[in-house]
């Protein structure tokens, strides 16, 4: 599919029209309630723990490029970075890949200047090791051992390399937390990390952290996204169902139908 | 025959024009450098503007194939509006398609620059273990053999004389069916040990929901394998209701109606939450993290 | 501590050693196994098996040797199959390494069914565009888009892709991945063009695959290298992907008496007053 077909230009602008109404109604001051996420909360006991032990964090963005995914990833790390320069804790990001690495960067630069720390930015802590998955799992594994960190953190896509990360992390002793939209890594993360966030809990992370109305505004304009996602599916199992007694359903059906 | 500077070696012309855009480009990001801090932030909003506009609307607007009909049967405006927007375009492209080849080239070469960057930062780091004799700074020594090694055999086995000579192609051979694929492989069979201490550690019954996981793990486990499927053979197929319940077909139900049915549930809230996050970055939105205040 | 401690204690080296035994035993001792057939190779199998007459297949593999193990197997039954069945196709890599391994992979097999590079199979090579980019512009044009093979020869210089101008000229897609990116075939080839795709992941990427194949938009799946050997049992011609396969089975097996064993003795210890960790 190239272009947006009529039921796709109808459904993404509802879900659009909904998102940007609720950031609207949110920064007019509406209160807005967003559920406790542990995966998210843990990320203080996490950078606690660190500080305590007196070790370095890690902080994986994955493996892809610049993307939704990663920019998120960054947010995150964004917070963390805050979060440690606090206590002036370490906070070493492994990179995969060069575009990401350029704003990871910046990212971390400006996350130090904010708490009042720029001091604290150490170029040779945002590390590219290399954009091959194993070179990249490889070497960072490496760092993870070679500089026993206290905290691990896995915001961003992975393949693979999930698991050989997770578990190496589990073994220097650290407490991991992990969150990644590639569902078919989780249960690997799940199995070897203390905490997971599943889903899209990972696009409710720089909202659920910063609790700036304007993100929390959009957590809610999702949901209703979800909620016409769920009327377009029902939809489509009654059109399903009649559709060989009553033409109605058949309408329903070819109106969904994408190409040939 | 490859030379290195590839198939424009007879037009002379294109070269030039590829040399001058390469110290362009240079000079454009070098001349960004001197932005001043505070209309930073403004610039790369206004830029991440006008491209998320180009690609949604590039994406929503209408094809030709579809625009055609609608507009000429509008009469002569109607006529209009379709010579001026589509013609000569193909069926699938509206009248933004057509720059989105270019575009998509000068996103490769802008991370083409950043490349360098990548190796800068790996050069930095390592050259700055050797030089301070840093802990572990042996291990700083090998990537700088690797790195300068692997080039090296991978430059002459693919220009010039060296594309014909066997010593050139056996030390690429080596590089990389002997060092490189091993090693890749080798990392990606830690997998299999640590899925074994990692699994071993998860796994305990400690409550409805984990024995509920367990137990669907182990019947596609073995479902999917040939002693699982030794174990229930048995169950003949004759026996009518009776063979669902073979070890290989528990496992395929499991694969293909729940396990499929909540991928989709997490898809769904995947795809909208990146549509918010996307979003949020077009219109500089994601505050806190890339904007301390809106611009 | 007390037997039932240590049962839920086991150190990873011993667990270690263990898997490695168990996967080398077969290797050394081999043994048959039953191999069911399960719908999702079926359907890759049928596929193939209707290929019109004068369609051309496409091997797409972005896969390198560090998935060699699962995916090599899934390569090969599928090339064997194609050159059993004289259909030509293109190898269509993803990545460097791929054209390699997949290309070797050809040559391999080529001779034991007198087939000929060129005439009965091409290597596209890879190509550094994005994908989304490369698949959008061959639909429409083939040889516009691909121009030359891995080896620098115009695609119009070979037999094989004579008569192939776009995407109605192929009729089968196999895209071999450890990678999660199958959705982009099925985005821009299968929803637009109605071209059968069929997907061979890796194990650990299966689960993402029942999604789309309950959905029609695949016409099968081989899940990683069961899937392989399931397809060499099809085609009455057992390989390493069954050889393979009995490491597989018994390191499974080893893995579900590892945690039932870590089970025991957690009950046990609670029963006991302990507690279980």
């Amino acid at each position: 599919m190239s272009h947006a077909t009529l039921p796709v230009l109808v459904f993404e602008g509802v879900i659009v029209f909904f998102i940007l109404w609720k950031i609207l109604s949110a920064r007019r001051g509406r209160e807005l309630y967003i559920r406790r996420i542990p995966g998210l909360s843990a990320i203080d006991e996490a950078v606690g723990r660190a500080t305590e032990m007196g070790r370095p964090i890690f902080y994986s963005p994955g493996i892809q490029g610049l993307d939704i995914v990663g920019l998120q990833s960054l947010s995150i790390l964004s917070h963390i970075i805050k979060l440690a320069a606090k206590f002036r804790t370490r906070v070493m990001v492994a990179l995969a890949d060069a575009v990401l690495y350029t704003i990871a960067q910046d990212v971390a630069r400006e996350a130090y200047a904010r708490e009042g720390a720029p001091e604290l930015y150490e170029q040779d802590d945002i590390k590219f090791l290399s954009d091959q998955q194993f070179a990249y799992a490889s070497a960072s594994i490496g760092l993870m051992s070679r500089e026993r960190v206290a905290s691990c953190f896995y915001f961003g896509s992975f393949f693979a390399e999930a698991l050989i990360l997770a578990e190496t992390g589990h073994h220097v002793g650290a407490i991991q937390v992990a969150g990644t939209p590639q569902i078919t890594q989780l249960p690997f993360f799940i199995a070897a990390c203390d905490y997971c966030i599943i889903g899209d809990e990972y696009y409710a992370g720089s909202a659920y952290l910063s609790k700036e109305p304007t993100l929390l505004g959009s957590l809610v304009g999702q949901d209703l996204g979800k909620l016409v996602i769920i009327a377009a599916l029902i939809a489509g199992v009654i059109g399903v169902s009649i559709s060989p007694w009553v033409p109605a359903g058949s309408i329903v059906l070819e109106w969904f139908k994408v190409g040939k | 025959m490859a030379s290195f500077w590839g198939p424009h070696t007879d037009n002379p012309e294109k070269t030039l024009f590829i040399l001058g855009a390469l110290v362009t480009g240079a000079l454009f990001i070098f001349a960004l450098t001197f932005v001043p801090r505070r209309a930073r932030k403004p610039l790369i909003a206004v830029v991440t503007f006008i491209g998320g506009l180009y690609f949604s609307l590039e994406f929503l607007i209408a094809p030709r194939s579809s625009a055609e009909p609608f507009l000429l049967s509008k009469g002569a405006f109607g006529k209009k509006v379709f010579e001026l927007l589509y013609a000569g375009l193909d069926p699938d492209q509206n009248f933004l398609s057509p720059y989105m080849q270019g575009l998509t080239n000068a996103w490769q070469v802008i991370a083409g620059f950043t490349f360098a960057l990548g190796l800068t930062n790996l050069v930095h780091i390592h050259g700055k273990n050797i030089l301070q004799a840093r802990k572990n700074w042996g291990f700083s020594v090998f990537f700088f053999i690797g790195v300068i090694v692997m080039a090296v055999i991978g430059f002459f086995q693919r220009f010039g004389a060296g594309q014909k000579s066997p010593v050139w192609q056996g030390l690429w051979r080596i590089a990389t069916d002997g060092w490189l694929f091993s090693l890749d492989a080798a990392m990606f069979s830690l997998i299999a040990f640590f899925i074994i201490s990692a699994a071993y550690r998860a796994f305990r019954i400690r409550s409805v929901e984990a024995t509920i996981m367990m137990g669907a793990a182990f019947l596609v486990m073995l479902g999917q394998v040939p002693v699982g499927i030794w174990l229930t053979s048995w169950i003949q197929p004759e026996w009518g209701f009776l063979y669902n319940l073979r070890l290989e077909n528990i496992s395929q139900w499991i694969l293909w109606k729940p396990n499929a049915a909540a991928q989709r549930g997490i898809e769904f809230g995947i795809a909208v939450g990146a549509l918010a996050m996307g979003l949020r970055i077009w219109l500089s939105l994601e505050r806190g993290s890339y904007f301390e205040k809106e611009v | 501590m007390t037997v039932f401690e240590r049962m839920q204690r086991i150190d990873r080296r011993v667990m270690y050693v263990l898997l490695v035994a168990v996967i080398a035993l077969p290797m050394f001792v081999p043994f048959k196994l039953p191999t069911a057939i399960t719908p999702e190779v079926r359907g890759v199998y049928d596929a193939v098996e209707s290929i019109p007459k004068g369609k051309l297949a496409i091997l797409s593999g972005d896969w390198g040797a560090g998935t060699l193990a699962e995916s090599l197997p899934q390569t090969e039954a599928l090339m064997r199959h194609l050159f059993r069945n004289n259909v030509p196709f293109a190898i269509l890599p993803w990545a460097p390494q791929t054209t390699t391994l997949m290309q070797n992979t050809a040559e391999r097999l080529a001779p034991e069914y007198g087939k000929v590079y060129g005439r009965d199979w091409v290597n596209w090579g890879w190509k550094a565009v994005p994908m989304v980019a490369f698949l959008k512009s061959m639909a429409k044009d083939i040889p516009g888009t691909v121009r030359q093979d891995y080896r620098g020869t115009p695609l119009s210089e070979l037999p094989v892709m004579k008569g192939v101008k776009d995407i109605d000229d192929i009729g089968f897609v196999c895209h071999i991945t450890p990678v999660g990116n199958i959705m982009l075939w099925v985005a821009f080839i299968q929803a637009v063009y109605g071209t059968p795709i069929a997907y061979a992941p890796t194990a650990v990427m299966v689960a993402q695959g029942y999604d789309p194949l309950d959905a029609k938009q695949l016409v099968g799946m081989l899940p990683g290298l069961v899937g392989g050997a399931q397809y060499e049992t099809l085609l009455n011609d057992p390989r390493s992907g069954v050889r393979w396969s009995n490491s597989l089975s018994l390191a499974e097996l080893l893995m579900i008496f590892l945690i039932v064993l870590a089970n025991i003795g957690y009950f046990a210890s609670r029963r006991a007053g302990g507690s279980g960790r």
